[in-house]
């Protein structure tokens, strides 16, 4: 054996006391061949197992997770452990997969304590898929760095994960057919993508922006996010002031605010006079706005997340608004509307990696001879058709 | 600038206004209004400007650059005073033979004159162009002979002379009397009784009171408040002091459009240069009485339009309705009585005033007098402002103002009132435009919208549209709008793609019963209107697009 350099896979393994731990103890007793790689941790039931514990494994260095229960319907429990420890696993897998691990690393199987063969077969077969797979991260392509920093953004959001299990993903039959339905189902993907995929996203660009400020772009190049879906993190983020903004010209907001000092009602004023002098509202100068008006900060929250007016997030150079009222509606705006989204790759509401364009929908402006018209920073394009566009939006750097 | 004290004065400077004017002096007006604005007409603007400057004609030409004409299909539009000859869809390359040719020698240039596209007769002048020949222009045709920026402009028109008359001439009661016998109705929608409105703030307790323009005209598809505010600010405003005058108020308010920054410019302007000539701040006119306006501007959120609403927003809060058991017009902003009426309707209160109510009410329909700015959208020939007494027909307003719709295509309905509104199908066309009538077949007039769908549209997918609007715009403060609206969407999206299923006619009813019956504010009130009146006049469209899922359905059972 060449010495150091043949890898030998660590492998954890959960088992159930009841069932595949008394398994594994028989083909030990009976002597069954298998590879040595696996550590047991021994549990009551495969329900015990968190997916905390399987991501604290990887974390430290395990390249793949074993999980043995009793088979459905043999629980020793009346909870039926065993099927939490099927759905848990399922949106393990899934999570795995999202940030770029090959779910096969993790298995879950049910050996009954009869199956001593079962067992060692099971061991045979992990061990060197595993074996092939490579060291984890490394598998994959991903560094250090990069997987340890996935992992630990997944471990943060174990307690919500758990609880949108059960409130969303907890399937209510307990047959395997149905389990199995539900989780390759599509309702299931768009779930996950909904409530924990874009969840995870927020996540790790938070984690990033605890280590140094970033651009946009740069957000989208490291997470491997499409510049929409930074662009609409961004906005999600802010709107629970959850981002530290970069500081403005105070000077300049003290004038507008005192512009409007002692008259009643000028608050909304006041906002819409920053947001077009400086087109978004950072959190620093809602702040500044909230003393000096002696307003609480809830209620300009209220005011400016209301509509997309205002911004609390960064604005691109060029503001693409595309008419959506009636008239330029039936006169084909959605098509604009397409194509304008194609060409610069964001959707309404969002702002492009470079902060070229931000494009929003605007409501009908009343030029309704002019439908369908894009309006670029103020000005009036009309009678746009998707073939002009691009001529339209070149002229804007 | 000299400050005016009394009514003979107002006169003098009118006389010495006009004395200044040569009524043979040319002058080039030039539309500056929204429509044009996209279609370059700055730069035609400024090329007249060159021009003039170039042959040195400086003092013997005028430039007028005007508001809104109307005709936005064909701006943008030049008219050259004082033959008013008319040039349409004018670039600046025409410039300088414009200049040279009509301006100069009197000589008109065929190829920029309206030409009618069936016929190919050609027309010279405003009044023979057939969009404007079908019109009764008296609120927006002053549009064209003023320059907004310019209170003189709107003196030379006889501007003012109602205010005079009101305040110098008439006791408060007077003019209540004169509006109520003029029968005035509410122009923004809800076609209430504007005397009446006045009259309940009048007499609300409390000394202070408010007037209120509504500017915001969110509904969609409306573009004709935009065009009177930014295109004739000043007559808006003398319907505002009179107003303010009637009831009793010191302090009026404009509410208007953040995203168009014209109409704020025009608005500050005639403010500061009514507040200069006196006719608007302390002492108006010497006659005692004492009036201020502040403008505020909206954020850009439909529902905000809505009176209770905008109030709120005027207070700085956010622009949210409330029930209103009690009528703004006893207790508005901050709980003072305040009359609000729309922009059309206090530009009415001038020429009521001034050339009396049995003037007013010779035009006009049993219960709507008077005349009604509608705008012209959609698959139609020529979109638009135009101006029609009350009483013209739909079809008239649509094939004699709007030319018809476009490719040789069929008109398959009129959508009235935007988001809120109703359609009426081909077969109602004859209708007369009145509040009553309109409202009776279930397409209530709204602001004046008019939305011309051609045969291709779906009316499934338009209804759908403006519900998809609705659900974005719901504040979400009572449940039976924001909930009713997104479920009535889901079943009207799954009809649209084919996924309708039997049964969903009905839910859709019995879910905009509900909507309508419990919401808090007109929003959710009329949410489902369009769906109502499409229900009531396309439902053959509704139940086709579930027969065809139904019949692809049993097929895969096969």
């Amino acid at each position: 054996m060449a010495a150091g350099h043949t890898f030998e896979p660590r492998i954890l393994g959960f088992l159930c006391n009841w069932c595949c731990y008394a398994g594994a103890d028989l083909a030990g007793v009976s002597r069954y061949q298998y590879p040595p790689n696996i550590r047991v941790i021994r549990l009551m039931c495969s329900g015990r197992v968190d997916p905390a514990f399987i991501l604290r494994a990887f974390l430290n260095g395990t390249d793949g997770v074993f999980i043995g229960g009793c088979w459905l319907g043999e629980c020793h429990y009346i909870t039926e452990g065993n099927y939490d420890a099927l759905s848990m696993v399922y949106i393990c897998k899934k999570l795995l997969e999202h940030i770029g691990l090959n779910p096969e690393r993790l298995r879950l199987e049910w050996v009954s304590a009869g199956e001593g063969i079962r067992f060692a077969n099971i061991m045979n077969e992990f061990v060197p898929g595993i074996e092939k797979l490579g060291p984890l991260g490394k598998g994959e392509g991903l560094d250090e760095h990069e997987l340890k920093f996935k992992l630990e953004a997944v471990t943060k959001l174990i307690p919500y994960i758990k609880l949108v299990e059960r409130e969303r993903l907890r399937v209510p039959v307990r047959t395997e057919e149905e389990y199995h339905k539900f989780f390759t189902s599509d309702e299931f993907n768009r779930l996950f993508n909904e409530l924990i995929g874009d969840k995870l996203a927020v996540c790790q660009i938070m984690a990033l922006l605890r280590e140094r400020s970033l651009s946009a772009g740069e957000i989208s190049e490291i997470l491997g996010l499409s510049p929409s879906e930074v662009s609409r993190h961004l906005n999600v983020l802010a709107r629970n002031q959850n981002l530290k903004t970069v500081a403005v010209d105070n000077d300049k907001i003290d004038q507008i605010i005192n512009k409007h000092q002692g008259k009643a009602g000028s608050l909304v004023q006041v906002l819409l006079e920053i947001q077009h002098e400086n087109h978004w509202l950072p959190q620093d100068v809602l702040d500044r706005v909230s003393t000096k008006l002696d307003v609480p900060l809830s209620r300009i929250m209220q005011i400016v997340t209301f509509h997309k007016t205002f911004s609390l997030v960064p604005k691109g150079r060029n503001e693409v608004h595309v008419c959506v009222g009636p008239s330029c509606y039936v006169r084909g705006s959605t098509r604009l509307l397409d194509t304008v989204q194609d060409l610069i790759g964001i959707k309404p509401g969002e702002t492009d990696p470079d902060s070229k364009f931000s494009l929003e929908t605007g409501n009908c402006l009343g030029c309704c001879n002019l439908g369908p018209e894009i309006i670029v920073d103020g000005k009036h394009h009309g009678r746009v058709t998707p073939d002009k566009v691009k001529d339209v939006l070149k002229n804007y750097e | 600038m000299p400050r005016i004290n009394s009514a003979s004065e107002l006169e003098e400077l009118r006389k010495g206004v006009l004395s200044k004017r040569d009524p043979d002096k040319p002058c080039i007006a030039i539309c500056a209004g929204m429509g044009c604005l996209g279609l370059s007409n700055g730069r035609v603007i400024s090329a007249f400007e060159k021009e003039i400057n170039k042959k040195d004609l400086k003092t013997k030409v005028d430039i007028r650059a005007t508001g809104c004409h109307g005709y936005c299909e064909k701006g943008p539009m030049v008219l050259i005073y004082p033959e008013e000859i008319c040039y349409v869809e004018v670039t600046p390359k025409d410039v300088p033979e414009i200049v040279s040719q009509t301006v100069l020698r009197k000589k008109v240039i065929d190829r920029l004159i309206y030409a009618d596209p069936d016929t190919g007769e050609k027309a010279a002048h405003q009044a023979e162009i057939p969009f404007y020949k079908n019109q009764m222009r008296h609120l927006i045709g002053n549009n064209a002979k003023i320059d907004p920026r310019s209170i003189d402009d709107y003196l030379a028109v006889g501007g003012y002379s109602a205010l005079s008359k009101s305040l110098l001439k008439m006791s408060p009661e007077q003019i209540l009397e004169e509006i109520k016998k003029a029968e005035l109705r509410g122009r923004g929608g809800g076609g209430f009784p504007a005397g009446r409105k006045w009259e309940t703030a009048r007499n609300a307790p409390g000394k202070e009171k408010y007037v209120i323009v509504n500017g915001h005209e969110g509904e969609l598809g409306a573009f004709m408040d935009r065009a009177i505010l930014s295109g004739n600010p000043h007559s808006v405003l003398e319907g505002l002091i009179i107003g303010a005058y009637a009831i009793g108020s010191h302090q009026g308010f404009i509410y208007t459009r953040h995203d168009t920054p014209q109409l704020k410019n025009n608005i500050d302007m005639a403010l500061t240069q009514a507040e200069e000539y006196g006719l608007l701040g302390e002492n108006i006119l010497g006659s005692g009485f004492d009036f201020h306006v502040e403008v505020h501007l909206d954020i850009g959120i439909f529902v905000s339009g809505e009176s209770s609403a905008l109030m709120r927003s005027i207070e700085g809060n956010p622009p949210e309705p409330r029930p209103k058991y009690i009528r703004t017009s006893v207790s508005g902003i901050w709980g003072k009585p305040s009359a609000l009426n729309n922009v059309e309707t206090w530009a009415n209160v001038p020429l009521i005033i001034d050339k009396g109510s049995e003037w007013y009410t010779s035009t006009g329909t049993e219960r709507s007098k008077g005349t009604k700015l509608v705008s012209l959208s959609g698959n139609i020939v020529n979109t638009g402002v135009a101006e029609v007494p009350f009483g013209t027909t739909v079809r008239e307003i649509v094939f004699g103002i709007g030319g018809g719709i476009p490719n040789g295509k069929k008109i398959k309905a009129v959508h009235f009132g935007g988001p809120m509104g109703g359609s009426i199908p081909e077969s109602l066309l004859d209708t007369p435009l009145d509040f009553d009538e309109l409202a009776k077949l279930g397409a209530p007039i709204g602001a004046g919208s008019m939305l011309v769908l051609d045969e291709d549209t779906s009316m499934v997918d338009i209804t759908r549209y403006f519900l998809d609007f609705l659900s974005n715009e719901s504040c979400g403060k009572c449940v039976p709008c924001r909930e009713g609206i997104r479920q009535m969407l889901r079943i009207l999206t799954n009809i649209r793609d084919g996924k309708g299923r039997e049964g969903d006619i009905e839910l859709l009813e019995e879910i905009s019963e509900v909507t309508g019956a419990a919401s808090l504010c007109a929003l959710g009130k009329t949410a489902a209107d369009p769906l109502l009146s499409t229900l009531r006049y396309f439902r053959d469209e509704y139940e086709a697009n579930i027969a065809k899922m139904k019949r692809s359905a049993e097929k895969r059972e096969l």
